[in-house]
């Protein structure tokens, strides 16, 4: 019954959709001049709170409700932004997990809130931001920056190598960033069970062969298959692949652009991984296993080194300590070839990813009302409030710097409560909030040996090819990208044997990478010369 | 339409008479069927006003109206994509062998269901076997995930009888049968009631006077139950037939990985990766376009061969 209701809200849901978009079409005979701004009004003031009368403001974000709250508006943070900038908020977001196709419905709609919060510098974003704009979804901001954003504008005068981050190529800005201004912290990496080394005698491994004995003698001596590697979401990192000095993404060195799948490295790479499969050292299931899996996995001692984060030592500690209390973790750096060498990938985040951030989109009629309340968060004031929430509840200001109180670090649920109080994701990001977060001192071990990589000087910026680029690598990428996919997990499992690997690196050329590289390259270079 | 009014002028008063007429005597059964027709007018007729857009490059803020058209671009674009080939292929294998094997199976259970004599028996299998259909299919994947895994419930059984273990789901050759058994597991009981349904319709004298002729039973399944259960059949094929391309996505969309991509990757699979991730809105409706085409015809070539082989027919 439920599903047949399901099935008819789904198709007036639909409906809805269509005759939306009839309207939007007759609407748009006449299109509105997009991204200029008439006369600098300040018709709101320049003090917070605003003086905002009842305007009211929609915003749509990704970040889904609390999961101990019924709505946005229940939640201290929304409450607390509200009453600081003055600005009353009409908040709606997808269900959690599923928004980017929340996202694509939203804007197939025709019907946009004022301000989407969504990840903008993305490939998701197809066309690019540019596209957006001339499609009429989204405005220019370079006018409305100087004109109603002074924070933030003199947040990236300061910054001149955030501000060349977060324009398009064509020079304009497009979003209110979610952004770094300190270098941030790795927080990904490899994790061992450190009591595992230590009841098998094994120094903690660095390069390749090391992994490689410690492997064969966990799954020995304890009869598992020992190394998880959850790869699907992790193709940035590079772990294991970067000993051969490759990585499965597209990355820069001495000004190159590369892709790491296509090269005679991959191959190493390659066969090292199909070894280890064979002989039982990486989990058999790996092509299937999903995050669930992952934990149920560590936790019952199936696994003796993964891939993992500074949040999963925290969640997976607790839980195993009850099923085996000796066990414990370890962050262990990237693996190396040679005893000595730094690791040439890992995992870091450019200052600004293009994750994240907030546009404000053609249907907003009080852009002075939507600038000002996201210049806010450039604010002192709304900097402490996103990153460390709400002071004498999650925060201290001891001398003149914010401190989390020990009343949330002691709760054993440290993230779920400073997410009431503090969304991280609107401005600026506080990296000194997610060390002092950290609550266990094997998490703070784990973040300084992952630092220790070259992974900074490979990392691309945000690339925003033109319209026609995009285009042209959409099409390109799409059926390269799957190529690249199956072929990986094909020579890992042994289905390919991998003296194939000619024929492998002439179809990528024959699918059009190089001409992906060529695009992508002219469209750093223009990146570098801005 | 109007020109073939204005030429039957002499019966149009007369086919409005009898409307009339008939509105008047029936008017509270023309009220009921309204809601009905209101409803796939509404659900099923307006949204295909939305499939102009397979001849577009569509842009939502543009609208229909304001969106470039672009002819067949779409089409020829997808049986020139390399995938084209690879996703028709394993639509019709698996659905060629949903048609061979879950088909027929769920008449064959039925069948046997018929036979048993003892009801509480009879009642306690049919329920077992409806319990699946209304688990969620997401938790049935995450079932199918779990049993197939390396160290999961199938090789487990396997290992003990000698067999190598395997990842199951990273096997392209296992994906079909995976698909098609798991299948049969969750859809057995449900989709047999039917023909359940068909055999209280048999009339028990045949039974009587089959019996008098000394038929067995398995002489009286051939000649008298399923002769008699043989419209149903033939209908379900028919529908069944119709939605040959139509092959559930959702399923393999929770099933699939890179591994297996080039077995299991099938077209409304293909839809929902172009439309809903990727955001080809056009395309995405073009190839579904294609898909809703060929099963249309299919459809009609079915119904047509049955009419003529077995003379039941959907129309």
């Amino acid at each position: 019954m439920s599903k047949k209701m399901r099935r008819i809200f789904a198709a007036m849901l639909c409906l809805v959709l269509i005759l939306s978009q009839v309207a939007c079409g007759k609407k748009d005979a006449s299109p509105k001049t997009v991204g200029t701004i008439g006369e600098v009004e300040n018709k709101y003031g320049t003090t917070y709170p605003l003086n905002t009368g009842d305007a009211v403001l929609s915003l749509w974000c990704i970040l889904g409700v609390h999961t101990d709250y019924v709505s946005y508006e229940d939640m201290p943070f929304y409450q607390a932004i509200q009453k600081e900038t003055g600005v009353d908020l009409d908040i709606s977001g997808p269900a959690s997990g599923a928004y980017d196709e929340a996202f694509n419905l939203l804007v197939a709609s025709g019907d946009l809130p004022d301000l989407i919060m969504y990840d903008w510098g993305n490939e998701k974003i197809v066309g690019g931001p540019e596209k957006y704009i001339s499609d009429g979804y989204i405005v220019p901001l370079n006018d409305i920056f100087s004109a109603y954003a002074p924070n933030l504008t003199k947040i990236l005068k300061e910054n001149p190598d955030v501000d060349r981050q977060i324009k398009t190529d064509g020079g304009n800005y497009y979003v209110f960033p979610y952004m770094n201004l300190k270098d941030s912290h790795a927080w990904q990496g490899p994790v061992i069970r450190e009591d595992w080394l230590n009841e098998l005698n094994i120094p903690v491994p660095e390069t390749i062969d090391d992994w490689y004995n410690m492997l064969t003698k966990f799954k020995d001596a304890k009869n598992v298959t020992p190394l998880l590697y959850l790869d699907w979401n992790f193709s940035q990192t590079g772990f294991i692949s970067g000993a051969y000095g490759e990585l499965r993404n597209f990355y820069v060195e001495d000004g190159k652009i590369k892709h790491g799948a296509y090269s005679e490295g991959w191959k190493d790479f390659l066969t090292t991984i199909n070894k280890w499969y064979k002989e039982g050292l990486l989990d058999q299931d790996i092509a299937t296993l999903d995050s669930s899996m992952k934990q149920s996995r560590v936790i019952s001692g199936k696994t003796g080194a993964f891939l993992g984060s500074g949040g999963d030592i925290e969640s997976f500690k607790p839980m195993i300590e009850k099923v085996d209390p000796k066990a414990k973790f370890v962050g262990v750096s990237y693996p190396v070839l040679n005893k000595g060498d730094k690791p040439k990938f890992g995992q870091a985040d450019n200052k600004y990813t293009g994750l994240m951030s907030t546009a404000i989109t053609a249907d907003c009629d009080d852009v002075e009302l939507a600038a000002k309340f996201m210049d806010w968060f450039f604010t002192d004031a709304g900097r402490l409030r996103s990153q460390w929430g709400t002071e004498g509840v999650t925060y201290n200001l001891k001398d003149g710097k914010p401190v989390l109180t020990d009343e949330v670090l002691n709760s054993g649920k440290v993230n779920s409560i400073l997410r009431e109080h503090a969304i991280e994701y609107y401005g600026i990001s506080d990296p000194d909030q997610y060390l002092q977060r950290m609550i266990y001192p094997e998490q703070i071990n784990a973040l300084k040996v992952w630092n220790e990589t070259d992974m900074k000087e490979h990392l691309l910026p945000v690339l925003l090819p033109n319209e026609e680029e995009a285009a042209e690598i959409n099409s390109l990428m799409n059926n390269i990208k799957s190529y690249i996919d199956e072929m990986y997990i094909k020579y890992m499992l042994g289905a390919e044997s991998l003296e194939s690997y000619d024929t492998y690196m002439s179809h990528l050329k024959e699918l059009g990478i190089e001409r992906v590289l060529e695009i992508y390259q002219g469209v750093y270079d223009r990146y570098q010369a801005r | 339409m109007e020109k073939s009014i204005t030429l039957n002028k002499p019966l149009k008063p007369k086919l409005s008479k009898i409307l009339k007429d008939d509105f008047r005597r029936n008017k509270v059964k023309y009220a009921m069927i309204s809601v009905i027709v209101l409803y796939y007018i509404l659900f099923y007729y307006v949204p295909m006003y939305g499939t102009i857009i397979a001849f577009q490059d569509f842009v939502p803020r543009k609208g229909i109206m304001g969106s470039n058209w672009v002819g067949f671009k779409h089409f020829i674009n997808f049986f020139n994509d390399l995938s084209f080939w690879k996703v028709l292929k394993n639509t019709l294998t698996l659905s060629f062998l949903d048609l061979c094997i879950c088909f027929p199976s769920a008449i064959l259970f039925a069948l046997f269901l018929n036979e048993i004599r003892c009801r509480t028996f009879k009642k306690t299998v049919q329920t077992i076997t409806y319990l699946p259909h209304f688990i969620s299919l997401v938790v049935i994947c995450g079932m199918i995930k779990e049993f197939c895994g390396y160290n999961g419930l199938f090789n487990y059984i396997g290992s003990f009888f000698g067999a190598e273990r395997v990842s199951m789901l990273q096997q392209p050759n296992m994906f079909k049968w995976i698909f098609i058994f798991s299948k049969i597991w969750q859809e057995l009981g449900w989709s047999s009631i039917i023909y359940l349904a068909a055999f209280s319709g048999i009339n028990e004298e045949l039974y009587e006077a089959a019996e008098i002729d000394g038929a067995g039973r398995i002489r009286q399944t051939l000649v008298v139950t399923l002769p008699g259960i043989l419209p149903t059949v033939v209908i379900m094929l028919v529908l069944r037939i119709g939605q040959i391309l139509g092959i559930g996505h959702e399923k393999v969309l929770l099933l699939y990985n890179p591994a297996t991509y080039e077995k299991a990757d099938v077209i409304m699979s293909f839809v929902f990766r172009k439309g809903l991730e990727e955001f080809n809105w056009s395309y995405s409706t073009a190839v579904n376009m294609f898909n809703s085409i060929a099963n249309f015809t299919f459809l009609i070539l079915a119904n047509t061969a049955s009419k003529k082989l077995t003379e039941s027919s959907l129309w």
